[in-house]
């Protein structure tokens, strides 16, 4: 059994597609709390 | 007459022709929104309290206490455990490469969860996890059936995603969760009344203004750290182990077939990590009723002794170290918490090769069809099955041992979200991104796709 590490371009891609995945998921979740923390002061 | 009952269960159809990309990504959207509003939307009843202590099993159930998502998805994975065990240990028998056993399969599994968004309500409930504003009957009973509605709209949120969305609700719910939770710890601008803003990040910009290196650096380590465990997660993910098999028709032209070293991806680590939350929520729960099964626990809900305390690691031990604050009981805990995660994850990983179809024999079928063969021998399935079988368990074995090793180190870091949860959702994004690429490259638009192929 031969083990393949990821070459660099690989590991470059898939660090940009998770980083920018976290970022959407969490940039989504980060309004949606702001909202809600306006709501609970009106 | 659990099949019976299974289709009782009211369901999400499937949609009867096919649907585009852009409507699978309208529906998920509006899913993911609907499922994080929920999490800010307090139950009806409910007495405010803190719940910093259930922190990792918020992450791992993507639930928020004393919210409408307080069951998160608990009761599906409860449900999926107990029949991945019953399954695997022979004890339904069921045949999972038959259509009607998974559809049988499937049909349990719904009466499961529905039991199990009931069972956790109540004890959720009746055991004081979760407290009303007053002793009184009616209260209870209204908390009890708000928290098993959130859970039943929760899996019809889940069939919603897997019909007509992309990849699987619960793991979007499960990976929103936890950079909902990087995101709020790192950048909450507001003070709640204090000094200096929630986040740890303007925390650490007024620290260091203020000239306090220490403070500013006890701020911002966390976010380090879960920055660290991305990086190393997404590393780990990409290796592949590489067996070899040729074209049947030219030989020489020899070509690897590369199988993930991590074979059953996060699977094994979200059935493990729920089941410790459980565990944990469980003792707690019990312990609070004078049943001290699991180990005792203090006012906050930490564990202090027992069973629940030798496989939990305080947050952050990391931090500990560093201050000095090393004892042997916090080494033991440490291995404790390490065993449990590689020995569980291994179990969870071959039980996982049967269930979803990854075994030698569906892994062959689904080589030779694309016309690969082993080097030196005929063109089989059979073959092709005997050389994978040699290679599959083992890896199912390692890859297991070695994620579920990951998980349980990852926690001593006191990243944000926990590092099981940065873990999780680190693979589900790199999933869901090959899911797309596969599926639905060519409705894409151009330089959408651009940015796909990297």
């Amino acid at each position: 059994m031969v083990a393949a590490k990821p070459d660099k371009e690989e590991f470059k891609i898939s660090t940009k597609i998770v980083l920018l995945g976290m970022a959407l998921l969490g940039a989504i979740a980060f309004i949606i709390f702001i909202i809600f923390q306006f709501i609970s002061w009106l | 007459m659990i099949e019976a009952l299974g289709k009782l269960v009211p369901g999400v159809e499937s949609p009867k022709r096919a649907i585009s990309f852009k409507e699978r990504l309208k529906w998920t959207g509006i899913i993911l929104f609907i499922y994080l509003s929920m999490g800010f939307i307090s139950l009806y009843g409910v007495e405010p309290s803190t719940y910093e202590h259930l922190h990792y099993m918020q992450m791992i159930l993507a639930s928020k206490m004393g919210s409408l998502t307080t069951l998160g998805i608990g009761p599906i994975v409860m449900a999926s455990i107990i029949l991945q065990l019953l399954v695997g240990t022979k004890v339904l028998p069921l045949d999972l490469t038959k259509p009607e056993d998974r559809e049988r399969f499937e049909l349990y599994q719904k009466v499961g969860i529905v039991f199990f968004c009931f069972f956790e309500a109540a004890t959720y409930v009746l055991l004081g996890a979760i407290r009303p504003r007053a002793p009184d009957p009616f209260l209870i009973l209204l908390l009890i059936l708000q928290l098993a509605c959130g859970g039943l709209l929760v899996m019809l949120f889940d069939e919603v995603v897997s019909k007509w969305g992309i990849g699987s609700g619960v793991s979007l719910f499960i990976a929103a969760g936890v950079c909902k939770e990087i995101f709020i710890r790192a950048f909450n601008p507001f003070t709640f009344g204090s000094e200096i803003p929630a986040g740890l990040i303007p925390q650490f910009f007024i620290m260091l203004g203020m000239g306090d290196l220490s403070s500013a650096f006890d701020a911002i380590l966390p976010v380090i750290s879960t920055i660290l465990i991305v990086f190393l997660v997404v590393y780990v993910n990409g290796i592949k182990v590489e067996i070899p098999l040729a074209f049947g028709s030219i030989s020489g032209f020899g070509r690897r077939w590369p199988l993930k070293f991590i074979y059953t991806s996060n699977i094994p680590v979200i059935l493990i990590a729920a089941l410790l939350a459980n565990l944990q929520m469980m003792g707690a729960m019990l312990a609070n009723k004078g049943v001290p099964i699991l180990g005792e626990f203090d006012a906050q809900g930490n564990p202090t002794s027992g069973f629940v305390y030798y496989i939990t690691v305080p947050h952050a031990l990391i931090l500990s170290l560093l201050h000095g604050a090393f004892s042997s009981d916090l080494l033991l805990r440490a291995l404790g918490h390490v065993l449990f995660f590689v020995i569980g994850s291994v179990i969870f990983s071959v039980l996982w090769v049967e269930t979803a179809g990854m075994d030698a024999k569906s892994v062959a079928k689904q080589i030779t069809s694309i016309g690969l063969q082993i080097p030196g021998f005929r063109r089989d399935p059979r073959i092709v099955e005997q050389v994978l079988s040699r290679y599959i368990m083992p890896l199912a074995v390692m890859g297991g041992a070695f994620v579920g090793f990951l998980a349980a180190f990852a926690n001593f870091m006191g990243a944000l979200g926990t590092g099981t949860g940065i873990l999780l959702t680190v693979m589900i994004i790199y999933n869901f991104y090959e899911t797309i690429a596969y599926r639905y490259m060519e409705e894409m638009h151009p330089a959408l796709r651009k940015f796909f192929e990297g």
